[in-house]
């Protein structure tokens, strides 16, 4: 399928790695098809159940997980089944589950909350599905920005007020892990605190928020949810680090599904431009649009390296992971884009139509632009690591 | 007082008060319009002899300056007014008034006027795009009609066309540019029928017209038979200073600083953010460097001189300012624009339910729904019309002698 990545990829691999590589590649093409997304995206819940459990079996909900709990394998093996998902396009929610919740269950399991581990055995097993409700409307890019509250109840009880946006995976999540304020400013990172929160508590609304290219994700309004204390994961008012640092991982996967859909982009551009005729000649014969290939091959091979970057600085010191990250992140969301733009440019006014694939790539692209930190956001984000090393 | 700057106000006040309040929210908040909402509009601007700037007062101009014509075309973006009725009245118009027999003039400028005839354009054919010339629908002779079959697509529009203004192969042994003919299609004739396309966005945005045995009456050829390819072209001279955008580039650089004052991030305006001011004056410089050109072309013209193919540019460089102009909207607006709602590009929002609604203390800005899909309509400027490459093939052959 792919001709023009780079032969030596693989070399990079050991040999188990490579047969994950392999699986996930092949599941993409047989189970993932441009029809069958379509199909699933159409369905009820907006993705393919069956998939899931597909996805389950084979191991893939459990990537990065602890191995108590199910799981298997680092970010680097979660990064290789991102980037193939990425290639398809898969409708489902697993940047949700396995690239964002289950990375900060397992931070909040090691640093001693047991709480998690059912929910973490669940996930991997793709019975129970969960979502980070974490960014409010008001804060953008911040998820800091946090203006839910978490105060003290009558019996010992704490109860939640406040509204989530774009909580990736909201509508299918059974829990929900609510960062809310337990004490500090609106734009404190300190005072924050993870609460496991049923979706169906009396109290929770969620509204569904389907994004344009694809995702599930949900509107959710808490009002006057009662918890008890122990559904608090983590440190009281202590959360943020581990939420920064599960973001960055999800960060880094979606930039490995952003390379997966850039590839499979170039590959479907390459060939088009190399079969459709104008002007008694195919349009690749033509030198100007030779480079423009040549361009997008060249940022997506750019792309590629820093998310590997990125991927392997996940388990670094905190300024480390976030430098590597925000640099790999701020270089897909504009070359990513502009890959997608010049895509359906090349395509010519097929590539503007629902019915050809292209446009979905775009679309895939655009909106990891806008999503997990935009391109100004990650370059402030640079500026500030490096101001605060002195 | 300038002469020029009374009728601005004049037009301006005529907007005010004329354009229906629902037509103009639709347009402002970039929701779709039906039909019969055009038609709303266009109906006020007929009744005060407006409908048709660019006609010659013989039928039924208003015999402006390009001066007028170009603030009566500012005014009407800026005071939020319909685009999307050119096919009709900047195309189809004027070349029957320029290459219609009289019989034509006679019957179909009328009707035009009338807002009887909603005409689209059957240009570009699957294997016919950039290079239109290779256009294979085919019209073969039967007495006093043309037997039409073949298939015209991107048609924007067509689900709402009366009337079909297509370019047909009349003799497919000539060289590719000869053998073209133009004929007028009535989009009811047996045999024409639809396919309806959605864009990435969501919306009908295209069709597909299908010609089956359609019997096309003789009398409906513009121009010589095999010469269509002439006529074709004229439009596109006619409509070079038009396809500049840059109302519409004005249009949208206003609603950046709007959105530039309301959007709040990291607790301050946007307008505040050294990113946003930065690429909002980038915008800023572009747009008027474009209108500048545009401007220095129009005097040229005023002065007598004809306009050569160097005005391919306006195209190339408005297309592309749009563009960005919609990816910096998206950007402002921010991780909201991600999230997707189908109405909201057909219906205007409706009001807060009020205290029951657990989201109704949080909206979303008033962009938001709409904000990306019509980013990706505009993905589609430097694609239709002559694409930006043969924009650039254009330019380098025919002006700078490459």
């Amino acid at each position: 399928m792919t001709q023009i990545t780079a032969p030596g990829a693989a070399s990079l691999l050991d040999d188990e790695q490579r047969m994950l590589l392999d699986a996930a590649r092949k599941w993409a093409e047989r189970r993932c098809g441009f029809e069958q997304r379509q199909a699933a995206l159409a369905s009820t819940d907006g993705f393919s159940r069956e998939h899931w459990r597909e996805m389950a079996e084979m191991g893939w909900l459990g990537l990065g997980l602890p191995e108590a709990c199910g799981g298997y394998g680092g970010a680097l093996e979660a990064a290789l089944v991102a980037e193939q998902l990425g290639g398809a396009l898969s409708a489902e929610p697993w940047l949700a589950n396995t690239g964002l919740a289950g990375p900060l269950l397992a931070a909040l399991h090691a640093q001693g909350a047991t709480a998690a581990a059912p929910l973490l055995s669940a996930l991997a097993a793709g019975e129970s599905m969960l979502a980070l409700a974490a960014f409010e409307r008001q804060g953008r890019h911040d998820a800091f920005d946090v203006a839910t509250r978490a105060l003290p109840g009558a019996d010992g009880s704490l109860l939640i007020d406040g509204r989530k946006t774009l909580v990736l995976g909201g509508g299918a999540a059974r829990t929900l892990l609510v960062l809310a304020r337990e004490h500090g400013d609106a734009r404190a990172t300190d005072g924050l605190s993870l609460f496991a929160v049923p979706a169906d508590a009396p109290g929770v609304h969620v509204r569904a928020l389907p994004t344009y290219d694809g995702r599930q994700t949900a509107d959710v309004a808490l009002r006057g949810v009662r918890v008890p204390p122990a559904a608090r994961l983590g440190a009281a008012g202590g959360a943020w680090s581990a939420v920064e640092a599960a973001l960055d991982h999800a960060t880094a996967m979606l930039c490995a599904e952003c390379v997966g859909a850039m590839d499979r982009l170039i590959d479907m551009t390459r060939e088009y431009v190399l079969a459709r005729k104008q002007f008694g000649r195919t349009i690749a014969s033509n030198q100007v649009i030779q480079h423009r290939l040549v361009d997008l091959w060249v940022a997506a091979q750019q792309a590629r390296a820093l998310t590997a970057a990125a991927v392997d600085a996940l388990a670094d010191t905190a300024p480390r992971r976030a430098r590597a990250v925000s640099l790999a992140k701020a270089f897909v969301c504009a070359q990513g884009r502009a890959v997608g733009e010049d895509g359906v440019q090349l395509h010519g006014a097929i590539g503007m139509t629902d019915e050809y694939a292209v446009g979905h790539y775009y679309k895939r692209l655009a909106a990891a632009a806008n999503l997990f930190g935009d391109e100004p956001w990650h370059l402030a984000r640079l500026d500030a690591l490096e101001r605060s090393q002195g | 007082m300038s002469d020029l700057q009374a009728f601005r106000d004049e037009v301006r006040e005529f907007v005010r008060a004329q354009l229906p309040a629902r037509v103009r929210e639709k347009v402002r908040l970039g929701v779709e319009l039906d039909k019969s909402e055009h038609l709303e509009w266009l109906g006020r601007l007929r009744d005060r002899g407006w409908l048709v700037p660019n006609w010659p007062q013989r039928w039924g101009g208003p015999g402006w300056t390009p001066a007028q014509r170009a603030v009566f075309q500012e005014e009407l973006v800026l005071g939020h007014a319909p685009e999307g009725a050119g096919i009709t009245f900047e195309m189809v118009g004027p070349i029957l008034i320029h290459h219609g027999s009289p019989a034509q003039q006679q019957h179909f400028l009328p009707k035009i006027l009338a807002l009887e005839h909603w005409w689209c354009q059957g240009y570009s054919e699957p294997n016919a795009g950039s290079d239109l010339a290779s256009l294979a629908t085919r019209a073969v002779r039967d007495g006093d009609h043309y037997v039409v079959d073949g298939s015209k697509i991107w048609t924007s529009g067509a689900q709402y066309a009366d009337w079909i203004f297509c370019l047909v192969r009349t003799d497919r042994e000539a060289r590719p540019q000869q053998g073209i003919s133009v004929l007028l299609i009535d989009m009811k004739s047996p045999g024409v029928t639809l396919r309806p396309i959605i864009g990435i966005h969501g919306w009908r945005y295209f069709n597909q017209v299908f010609f089956d045995g359609v019997r096309v009456p003789v009398d409906h050829r513009v121009g010589d038979e095999n010469h269509g390819w002439s006529v074709a072209k004229s439009l596109l001279e006619h409509e070079r200073l038009n396809l500049s955008r840059v109302g519409e580039n004005r249009r949208r650089l206003a609603r950046l600083r709007a959105i530039g004052r309301e959007v709040r991030e990291a607790g301050e305006p946007l307008e505040r953010r050294a990113w946003f001011q930065r690429r909002y004056r980038e915008l800023e410089v572009r747009l008027e460097a474009l209108s500048a050109t545009v401007l220095r072309y129009r005097r040229i013209v005023e002065s007598g001189q004809g306009l050569g193919p160097e005005t391919g540019m306006l195209k190339l460089v408005g297309s592309r300012l749009i563009q960005d102009m919609e990816n910096l909207t998206v950007d402002a607006i921010g991780p909201d624009s991600v999230a997707y709602d189908a109405r909201a590009h057909r219906e205007l929002p409706s009001p807060a339910a009020g205290g029951a609604d657990p989201f109704a203390e949080a909206p979303r800005h008033e962009f938001a729904a709409t904000a990306s899909a019509r980013r990706f309509v505009t993905r589609g400027y430097t694609i239709a019309g002559g694409s930006s490459e043969v924009q650039h093939n254009v330019l380098a052959k025919q002006v700078l002698g490459l």
